[in-house]
């Protein structure tokens, strides 16, 4: 796979939460600054980039063979376990939140059951055929998503007011740094690229993906969370619970071109359904590495299984984005610097310099 | 007894008891030998075909010790008469010649016999040609099934030699010209002077070659699966007796359609010409738009029954050599009876064949055959068909037209955005009306919404049924207008469309919404170029409702994405569908927006060819260099 697969990857693995509640959340911890915090999060997911990118430069294969040689079989085993918590706990929330959105915003007769197998059967059909196949699929329908999600902030321009970025300075830049840093680990699905590893060219290919994906998925997503900010206000925006679908909900051109939020699920419903295939994927990888098995297609259905089974278990949906807070306030900021530095020790201890891999 | 209450009795019995009509055997194909339907069941040495068959050899071989013997004795029955007349010089040399023939014939029939051994057709078929012109014969008209078999000719001649020899041209009636036959190997073979110093049958066969006949494609054979090859494909085959070698004559000249105007690749601008069924004149029509000294053309015969010839053509500088090894590979190892259509041999050798999407680009044209040989792709063309095929093949290339480049710039990509509206159309317009029906209706405008409320009012059906039976009319209509006659096709056309569609509507069973929508799906469709892309988007068009139906633009989506996913998967001949988008590679400006003709600078980077570069930077080079004066400026 080359950078355009790659960015895809980690663009449609980063962005889909800008469809949930993610922005009134942001917005509701730095008002007026929330975009600034979601400028500032790729900016400090850099670090473990950089990290990633010094131990690959040593060390050759993929995360789990660079782990099982830094730090043997067992922390290789320890590191995709939580890996793999990672991935399969963020298919499971974003699985529940998208099926509950989906009732919501367009079917409110679906029972949630049904919706989360719609989402479900169409993720591991994506994933059974494979990661390239994902990848080229996310690069494909890329443009379209991306055209969409800007037609809705043209459309929106007519409710554009500057004046409800006041107080500019939100809760203060501190506030916003620090709310970056912490949610930044949102943007853990860059970390795909150095799981999948020799699937892509070379390092030059996981260093532009892991920039350009990561660099226009947190471009549009301050965009559009600013352009939430000043169409709503931030206080007027603490109420809305899906963002997207209420400034889709707002555009009225004229009186045959309003209320076309319904056209826009396309958009999130598809990135959705890749964003959860991704995750499955990554998941079923990750344990056929560790078992050193050929592939990963008999674990699909029995990880889908699993996740169905614990997307339903919180018993609304207000539990499920508190859930879905803490668990990336610990889990998987904890696993997405933890590991880099975890393995950045051990090259630095090893003190290994071997010649960079290439699968070219 | 026959009494009335016995015949009462035997009438109530009669209408009483059922009595089945004389069964009379009905016909059933039998299974031959060699279908057996279970493997493992052992067919018994003695069974009656196998005893048969041992029978048929043993009189195969019988039969031809039998006549060897006969030759034998005719010839001691010369020399006997020969010996007790005066004898001369002439006589002897005859005589020692055909007993050098009989020896050489006697060497030879210990392969004969082996190969009566097992008289199936593909044995005879491989084995090689035999001295006597007698074995031979009996040989082609066991292939041939002679004299069953009528279309083959059998025209016994004497070669004028020294000592006259037997011959037989044989060719098939029909396929050759028969004037060529007459004037071209008949009249110099019959007519020819008897040459002096001819020593060998090697001699007199180039001797035949090289200054008696006149044809201008012959060469020599030696097999009798080169002999029908040769037969089957219009050339006629001269044997002669004594010779364990054939000359095959090129005489093809049955009759076939002119080269026409495109029937279903119409364009305004560009060239007007069409395949035939003729091979030769389709690669003919290929070298003479495209001039390229090494465009090669190479011939695999498919089929192993109708020995069939398949053109592959390439460009040998340009074309990626392990595509072309793949195309052959893939073409010579199809193993089937008869491949008589480009579309059977697409089946045979795509990789998805399942799928509806056609993985190879099929023409009429041999203008877009050459653009495509020239930007590195592979043309097949199978022998009676007026259709290339052409690989490795992306679907944008299925929304390109000829005339693309015929065009300016801004009118070439205008059209190709319009099929590219028209595709999408056609695929979703149907299943988008409904999910937006359904469960989408804020979206609709408020006065909209009510007009077609206020349509639907007395439809009894719901809405996805008024699509479905609106889409299967005007499936109905499309299939009934190609069947019958072009006359009659328009009418049923204008009838199907408006006076059903008006009637539909007048009887309350669709609503003037449907009908207008599926009109536009239907118009949608015609703007895709490639005939069997719009039948696979007519498919996935029913699919798309289906799931539009069941959970609205949420169903949609997935179809959508489905529909993406599997195109992304799909591969024709190593390279992926969705090309060049894709994955990501450079197109040259062909994809979507068609560049100007100059600045398509290099060829699709993945067909990854020999040589990427069609033009220079700068191809127009008069713009480097100042306009020369004309004769009127000072």
């Amino acid at each position: 796979m080359g950078i355009s697969e790659g960015l895809a990857l980690v663009f449609l693995s980063t962005f889909p939460r800008i469809f949930l509640t993610r922005p009134a959340q942001v917005i509701e911890a730095n008002a007026g600054l929330a975009w600034f915090a979601v400028i500032v999060s790729p900016f400090a997911i850099l670090l473990p980039i950089l990290l990633l990118l010094y131990v690959f430069r040593r060390v050759e294969g993929d995360l789990y063979a660079v782990t099982r040689e830094l730090i043997g079989k067992w922390g290789a085993w320890a590191v995709s376990l939580v890996l793999i918590m990672m991935f399969l706990s963020d298919a499971a929330i974003l699985l529940r939140l998208f099926a509950e959105n989906t009732l919501l915003t367009a079917l409110p007769f679906m029972p949630l059951e049904t919706a989360i197998a719609w989402y479900v059967f169409n993720a591991v059909i994506l994933c059974y055929f494979g990661i390239e196949c994902i990848a080229r699929t996310s690069y494909f329908l890329l443009p379209l998503g991306t055209a969409g999600l800007f037609l809705v902030l043209v459309g929106l321009i007519p409710f554009y007011d500057l004046n409800l970025l006041g107080p500019w300075q939100g809760r203060g830049f501190g506030q916003a740094l620090i709310t970056g840093v912490t949610w930044s680990s949102i943007n853990y699905g860059v970390i795909l690229l150095f799981v999948l590893g020799p699937a892509f060219q070379n390092l030059r290919t996981i260093k532009w993906a892991a920039l350009f994906g990561l660099g226009g998925s947190s471009l549009l997503k301050a965009l559009s969370t600013f352009a939430f900010t000043i169409v709503f206000g931030a206080k007027i925006a603490l109420e809305k619970n899906l963002p997207f679908y209420e400034m889709a909900r707002t555009i009225y051109i004229n009186r045959y071109i309003q209320r076309i939020d319904a056209l826009f699920i396309v958009v999130w419903v598809i990135a959705g359904v890749i964003s959860i295939a991704i995750n499955f994927y990554m998941a079923g990888y990750l344990i056929a590495r560790m078992l050193n098995l050929s592939t990963y297609r008999p674990f699909i259905v029995s990880l889908s299984l699993l996740v169905v089974g614990a997307s339903l278990l919180p018993g609304e949906i207000i539990t499920v984005i508190l859930l879905d807070v803490k668990l990336f306030s610990t889990l998987h900021i904890a696993g997405l610097y933890g590991i880099p530095l975890l393995l950045f020790g051990a090259t630095i201890v090893k003190g290994r310099r071997k010649k960079p891999w290439t699968n070219g | 007894m026959d009494n009335s209450f016995v015949r009462i009795y035997q009438f109530i019995k009669n209408i009483l008891i059922f009595k089945p009509a004389p069964e009379i055997k009905p016909f059933v194909l039998e299974e031959t030998v060699r279908e057996k339907p279970d493997a493992n069941t052992k067919q018994p040495d003695n069974s009656p075909d196998i005893v048969q068959q041992e029978l048929k050899d043993h009189y195969y071989e019988f039969n031809t010790m039998l006549r060897q013997a006969r030759r034998l004795a005719a010839l001691m029955e010369k020399a006997q008469a020969s010996l007790t007349s005066n004898i001369d010089q002439k006589t002897t040399s005859m005589l020692q010649s055909e007993l050098e023939r009989l020896e050489k014939q006697q060497q030879e029939l210990a392969p004969i016999l082996l190969s009566y051994d097992n008289q199936d057709r593909e044995t005879v078929g491989e084995s090689s040609l035999r001295s006597s012109l007698a074995e031979n014969m009996l040989i082609v008209n066991r292939i041939y099934q002679l004299p069953l078999n009528k279309d083959l000719v059998v025209r016994e001649i004497t070669l004028p030699l020294t000592e006259p020899v037997p011959a037989v041209l044989l060719f098939m009636d029909g396929m050759v010209d028969s004037k060529l036959i007459n004037l071209s190997i008949l009249q110099p073979l019959l007519l020819m002077s008897p040459p002096e110093d001819i020593k060998t049958s090697q001699a007199l066969v180039s001797h035949l070659m090289r200054e008696i006949l006149p044809a201008n494609q012959l060469i020599r054979g030696s097999s009798f699966s080169e002999l029908q090859n040769g037969i089957n494909s219009g050339d006629s085959v001269l044997m002669i007796d004594g010779i364990n070698e054939m000359l095959i004559i090129g005489s093809r000249g049955w009759e076939h359609r002119a080269v026409g105007k495109p029937t279903i690749e119409q364009t305004i601008r560009g060239s007007q010409m069409a395949f035939s069924e003729d091979l030769r004149v389709n690669t003919a029509l290929i070298r003479a738009t495209l001039r390229a000294s090494d465009l090669v053309t190479e011939m695999i015969k498919v089929g192993e029954r109708s020995r069939v010839n398949c053109a592959i053509m390439y460009i040998k500088s340009i074309a990626n050599t392990s595509l072309v090894a793949e195309v052959k590979r893939r073409v010579e190892s199809i193993k089937t009876d008869l491949v008589d259509d480009v579309g059977i041999l697409e089946q045979f050798i795509v990789n998805h064949p399942s799928l509806p999407f056609p993985q190879t680009l099929s023409t009429e044209r041999p203008d877009r055959v050459s653009v495509h040989l020239a930007e590195g792709r592979v043309a097949l063309l199978l022998e009676g068909n007026p259709f290339a095929l052409v690989v490795p093949v992306s679907m944008f290339s299925l929304l390109h037209s000829a005339e693309d480049f015929s065009l300016k710039e801004p009118a070439g990509t205008f059209m190709r955005i319009l099929r590219v509206i028209g595709a999408i159309l056609s695929t979703m317009l149907p299943a988008f009306y409904i999910a937006i029906s359904y469960f989408h209706q804020e979206a609709l405008p408020t006065d909209l919404i009510l007009t077609v409320l206020a349509d639907r009012t007395n439809v009894p059906f719901p809405a996805y049924i008024e699509v479905l039976i609106m889409e299967l009319s005007f499936e109905l209509i499309r299939e009934a207008s190609l069947r019958v006659p072009n006359i009659l096709g328009t009418t049923i056309g204008i009838v199907g469309a408006i006076i059903l569609g008006q009637a539909a509507v007048a009887a309350n069973i669709v609503s003037p919404i449907i009908v207008v929508i599926i009109a536009i799906t239907g118009l949608a469709s015609f703007t895709i170029p490639e005939y069997r892309f719009a039948f696979s988007i007519r498919l996935i068009r029913f699919g798309m409702l289906i799931l539009a139906t069941a959970a609205g633009l949420l169903g949609l989506s997935s179809g959508v994405l489905l529909l993406i996913a599997i195109l992304t998967d799909m591969k024709s001949f190593g390279v992926p569908y969705l090309s060049p988008i894709a994955p990501k590679s450079m197109a040259g400006l062909d994809v979507l927006v068609r560049g100007v003709a100059y600045r398509q600078e290099k060829r699709p980077d993945f067909l990854n060819t020999q040589d990427s570069t069609r033009q220079p930077h700068i191809s127009r080079r008069w713009t480097l260099s100042n306009a020369v004066k004309g004769d009127d400026e000072p």
